[in-house]
Order: structure tokens, then C-alpha cells, then sequence
């Protein structure tokens, strides 16, 4: 991805977008529901993020760390009582990246694990989501710009936390 | 409780494989990337659309203007500056469209080719080449073809703008279009104009040929060229009455329609003109469509913007007094924001025109089996111009599908091109 691209009118720009997009879009919105968003907003403002990464593509080095830092950014940018699906209005108004608008709690409530990563602090589920995704300590610790220590530590606390719900209220798909 | 449930790191690493499997119920990838291909544009275009019309054209000529409004953001530096800078010149846009159609999968390319917006633009691609022709002919032929090129121009710059405005209308506020019968009169009084213009002009083209005093050949193939793009005009005014007839139509609304009609015959012209056409239009076409429509129409609109700057500035012509005001008012803005003119090149129209017809029309190996060929039809969406072979893979055919293909010529060996009678 560190290569020299076409510019942003050539076909083999588009095509090139269209590959990484097509390869990275589920991953993205899943990096943002594992931050803790809701499962619209989460496809909501992984759209957005990809609009954003095409628009600047031709910059973009990294551009698979880039869409996370951007999308978690303007995750922590959203206010916090829209960060529910119960919060957004779908109908016409939904991303086109969903395929509908119906049955988002019901989606969410098969994925318990996604409720569990929600009772962590944002810290915590950022590094969840970026580890998950296949970032060492150190990557993330550029990303978030804090130490690869806290990086481990917040990743330790997580996990505990989620092993200790696990205990709690057993299997968790 | 660790003790019980033991805790496994790798059980995360599933839960994280599981949430993104699961994903695909949920997502649209297809739908979001044809989204997020056009957003940049459509961003562009809603800014603009939200401005005030001065504001809103500046925004798309941007490096012409000297006002100090806001623009849209320059091109990157370096290399790639050089070449997103080529945007800028109606070559580099004429490009752009047949190489964004061109990079559309078959299904989106098969369904967006008949556009009327898109219709248009190739009829403006048609008339420069065809005025360049009669140049070498005859410079009276020349001027007329000019008029007719200026309101086919015209015509295809208020289908861009109506479904510019209507995109964002729907957008803004979900509201419906009024007036709809006026706008069907119209748009269909500038179509049947420009029909009519063009077959004045295919007749002094021949009268050239048959006189002698010309290239007989050179004047027969202007006579062809303009033939042609008559057809297209004559499709484009079918176009848009099969689209209104999607509307509720009786005897009161006909009887509207041609008083608005009358209306802009004597020269009077709203400035909302434009805002009441296109709701129609862009209904009478699957949803995704309009997703192209959106990047489709900003690139129109600049070409045009270009276009018209270019030759107003090489060659103003005193017969434009004539047109209506929408027209003086394009052409003074053009005049104002164009300053980068480019050279009209003769071999790159033909380039750009034969690329824009194999992006509309070439489906000879194309894979359209999730096509929706349900309005095809003598009064639904033509199949005429697509080229197909025994490669081309069809989805189950309606029969008046099944029927326009019957009226395909063989045109190469496994090649044929559908035709509009038999």
C-alpha cells in the first residue's frame, strides 16, 4: 500500500479503492462495534470513514491503520446518547452500506459479546479492537499515543473483565 | 469464577471472527462502495446545491474564480496534482465520464447508460464533432449547427441541473416536486426544439451535398452525423414523456402543461426553473442510479461549464442575444469564471466520444444476469446502441426484453447491436 498511486481519475485508482474497500469494510465496522458502537453508527460512520479515505486517497500510506484512527475519531466525536441503534433514525436516512434498516437490536443481541465489550471504558475497548484486528502493543500505542505499557495494561484489564463476565453468565457468543 | 470458566484469550479471537462473520447480514457492501466512489462528488454537488447559484458554480469551476469564495480543495501536490488537474479541462472531464462509466460493473454500466442526463452529454459530444466537420463545409452550416449545439447544451445543462437540485431536494427535505406537468412541457418543448433544429440543419447538409459545391462525401457524413443525433434528441424527448407518464396525467393536467408551455415560449423564465423539473426523472430509475446520477451530474456540469466557457471566449456569437435569459446568464457566469480555456482538440472529441459510446453501449462481454431488464420496452427504457454477443450473459428475459434483442443486426462475427426497429 506504500506504493505510488494512480490519481483519483484513473480507473485503476477507483479500482484499486474498490478492492481495499471491498476487502475492508466489514473489518471496519466490526473494529468500531468492538470500540462500542452501536451497530448503525457503526456502519454509519465506517461509510463516512471510507468516503473520507477515497476523497484522500491518493495521501493515504497506511491506509488500513489509517481508516481506524479516523473512525475512531469520529467515534469519540459522536455525542453519547447516539452511540445506540435505539438512538438512530434508519428508514431513508440509513447508511446505504446497511442492507436494512430492521433488525439491528436483534443483531446486536445475538453478538453478546458486543454488550459485554460495552460496559468496558473507551480505553479499553480501543485496544480490544485494535489488537483484535492485529495490531502489536506498540502500533497501537502510536495510534492512541500513549506507551506500549498501557497499551498491555488496558489489554490485561480488558481481558480480565471480559473473562470475568464470561464467569458470570456463561457462554457468550 | 475463573475457576469454572476458564478464560481463553483465543475465545476472544473467535468472538472478534464471529461479530465480523455476522456482519454480512447486515451490510451492503456493494451499496456502500458505490456510495463511497461518488460521496466526493456528491459532497461537492450538495455544498453547491445548498449555496446560492453564483455560489454554488463557483464552487464547481473553482480554479476560474477570483472572487474569493469558497472553493472546493486543490488538487495534491506533485504528480498526481498534475493529473486530477486535467478535471479541469473539458477533455480531461469528457474522459473522466467514460472512465467512471467504464469502471462501473456491468449491471450498474448496463442500467446508468440511459440516463437522460447521461443522453444529453453524449448529444453535446456529438454536436462539437459534427460543428467541427461542418467547418471545413460551409461556416453558415457551422453557425446554425452552433445554434443547435447551444440548445442541445442547454437542454442537457437543465437536466443536469434539475436532477443536481432534485438529488439534493430529496436529500434536504424528502419532499416531492410540484408542477410536474410543467416541467414535462418544458422539457419536451426543448427537446422537440432541438429535433426540429436539427433536421433544418440535416437539410441544408444535404442540399450542400447535392449541390456540389462542397465535398459531397464530408457533407453527407455531416448529414449522417446529424441524423443521428437527431435520433438521440428524438429519444431524449421520449424519454421524458414516458417518464412523466409515470406521473398522474389527465385532461386538466395536459391543459397546464401547455399554458406552461406558452409560458416559457414567450421568453419569461422563473428562476426556479430548474428546481421543478426532475423528481420524475430520477423516480422512473432504480435507487442505486441515482447514486451514480449524483457524481454523474457534477461532472456534466463542469464539462458544460467548461464547454461553454471555451467557445464563448474563442468565438462569441451575436445570435445567442436570442436565447433565453437562462442561457445569457450561463453565459455571462462562464464568461466571468472561465479563464484556463483549453485548446478543443478534434481527435480527442472523437476519442472521448467513441469511449463514452463503448462505456454505454459495449456489454459484449458483460455479466448482466442481476440486470433488472424489467422496463425495457418500446415505452420503458430502450435497449437500442447495446452491443452484445453470444459472451454476454442475460438474466430471465421479460419479452418486451426478449423482443427489443430479436431486433439486434449482426454486426461482427458473434456480434450484434440492438436496433430500434427490425
Amino acid at each position: 500500500m506504500d506504493d505510488v498511486r494512480e490519481p483519483a481519475d484513473e480507473p485503476a485508482d477507483a479500482a484499486d479503492f474498490s478492492a481495499f474497500y471491498r476487502q475492508q469494510i466489514r473489518a471496519l465496522v466490526n473494529f468500531l462495534l468492538w470500540t462500542g458502537a452501536g451497530a448503525a453508527d457503526a456502519a454509519e460512520l465506517a461509510q463516512e470513514t471510507m468516503i473520507d479515505a477515497h476523497r484522500n486517497w491518493l495521501d493515504i500510506k497506511c491506509p488500513r491503520a489509517w481508516i481506524r484512527r479516523v473512525a475512531s475519531r469520529k467515534f469519540s466525536r459522536l455525542k453519547p446518547n447516539t452511540n445506540t441503534t435505539a438512538s438512530i433514525e434508519l428508514g431513508d436516512n440509513r447508511s446505504p452500506l446497511l442492507a436494512t434498516g430492521q433488525g439491528l437490536a436483534e443483531w446486536e443481541q445475538r453478538h453478546e459479546v458486543l454488550r459485554l465489550l460495552a460496559m468496558l471504558p473507551l480505553r479499553q475497548r480501543e485496544v480490544m479492537a485494535w489488537t483484535y484486528d492485529g495490531y502489536r502493543p506498540q502500533e497501537i500505542a502510536d495510534e492512541l499515543n500513549i506507551s506500549s505499557d498501557a497499551v498491555r495494561a488496558s489489554l490485561r484489564l480488558a481481558r480480565r473483565a471480559l473473562a470475568a463476565q464470561f464467569g458470570r453468565e456463561g457462554d457468550v457468543e | 469464577m475463573s475457576q469454572t470458566h476458564p478464560f481463553d484469550p483465543d475465545r476472544l479471537s473467535d468472538l472478534h471472527a464471529a461479530t465480523v462473520g455476522g456482519l454480512d447480514d447486515l451490510l451492503d457492501v456493494e451499496a456502500g462502495l458505490r456510495e463511497a466512489l461518488v460521496a466526493d462528488r456528491h459532497t461537492a454537488t450538495g455544498r453547491d446545491l445548498g449555496l446560492d447559484v453564483e455560489g454554488g458554480l463557483q464552487a464547481i469551476v473553482g480554479p476560474g474564480d477570483q472572487s474569493g469564495r469558497p472553493r472546493p480543495p486543490e488538487p495534491k501536490e506533485g504528480n498526481a496534482a498534475a493529473r486530477t488537474g486535467s478535471l479541469r479541462s473539458p477533455t480531461g472531464i469528457r474522459s473522466h465520464v467514460a472512465r467512471l462509466l467504464t469502471s462501473l460493473d456491468d449491471v450498474n454500466r448496463f442500467a446508468v447508460r440511459v440516463h437522460p442526463a447521461l443522453e444529453a452529454f453524449a448529444l453535446v459530444l456529438d454536436f462539437a464533432r459534427i460543428r467541427d466537420s461542418a467547418l471545413d463545409i460551409n461556416l453558415s452550416l457551422s453557425a446554425e449547427l452552433e445554434q443547435s449545439r447551444d440548445s442541445a447544451r442547454a437542454l442537457a445543462r437543465a437536466l443536469a441541473d434539475d436532477l443536481d437540485r432534485e438529488n439534493y431536494a430529496a436529500f434536504a427535505r424528502g419532499s416531492r416536486f410540484r408542477d410536474r406537468e410543467y416541467s414535462r412541457a418544458t422539457d419536451r418543448h426543448q427537446a422537440l426544439t432541438l429535433a426540429r433544429a436539427l433536421d433544418r440543419h440535416r437539410d441544408h447538409a444535404i442540399a450542400l451535398a447535392i449541390s456540389g459545391e462542397h465535398d459531397g462525401a464530408l457533407a453527407l457524413g455531416v448529414a449522417c452525423d446529424i441524423d443521428r443525433a437527431r435520433a438521440r434528441a428524438d429519444a431524449l424527448a421520449l424519454d421524458l414523456d414516458r417518464i412523466y407518464r409515470h406521473e398522474h396525467y389527465d385532461r386538466d393536467t395536459e391543459s397546464r402543461g401547455y399554458r406552461a408551455g406558452s409560458f416559457y415560449d414567450g421568453g419569461s423564465f422563473e428562476d426556479d426553473y430548474a428546481f421543478k423539473h426532475a423528481l420524475a426523472l430520477t423516480c422512473a430509475f432504480p435507487v442505486p442510479i441515482n447514486r451514480y446520477t449524483l457524481h454523474l451530474v457534477g461532472l456534466l456540469r463542469r464539462a458544460l461549464d467548461q464547454d461553454l466557457g471555451r467557445d464563448f471566449e474563442r468565438d462569441p456569437w451575436p445570435g445567442l442575444d436570442r436565447l433565453d435569459p437562462f442561457y445569457l446568464d450561463l453565459r455571462d457566469r462562464d464568461r466571468r469564471e472561465r479563464l484556463d480555456l483549453d485548446v478543443p482538440d478534434r481527435g480527442a472529441l472523437d476519442r472521448d466520444s467513441e469511449a463514452l459510446d463503448r462505456a454505454r453501449h459495449d456489454f459484449t462481454t458483460a455479466d448482466l444476469r442481476t440486470a433488472d431488464l424489467l422496463w425495457v420496452g418500446p415505452h420503458g427504457i430502450s435497449l437500442t446502441g447495446v452491443r452484445w454477443s453470444d459472451d454476454t450473459r442475460w438474466p430471465d428475459m421479460p419479452d418486451s426484453a426478449r423482443q427489443a434483442l430479436r431486433w439486434s443486426k449482426q454486426i461482427g462475427d458473434g456480434l450484434y447491436e440492438v436496433r430500434d426497429k427490425p
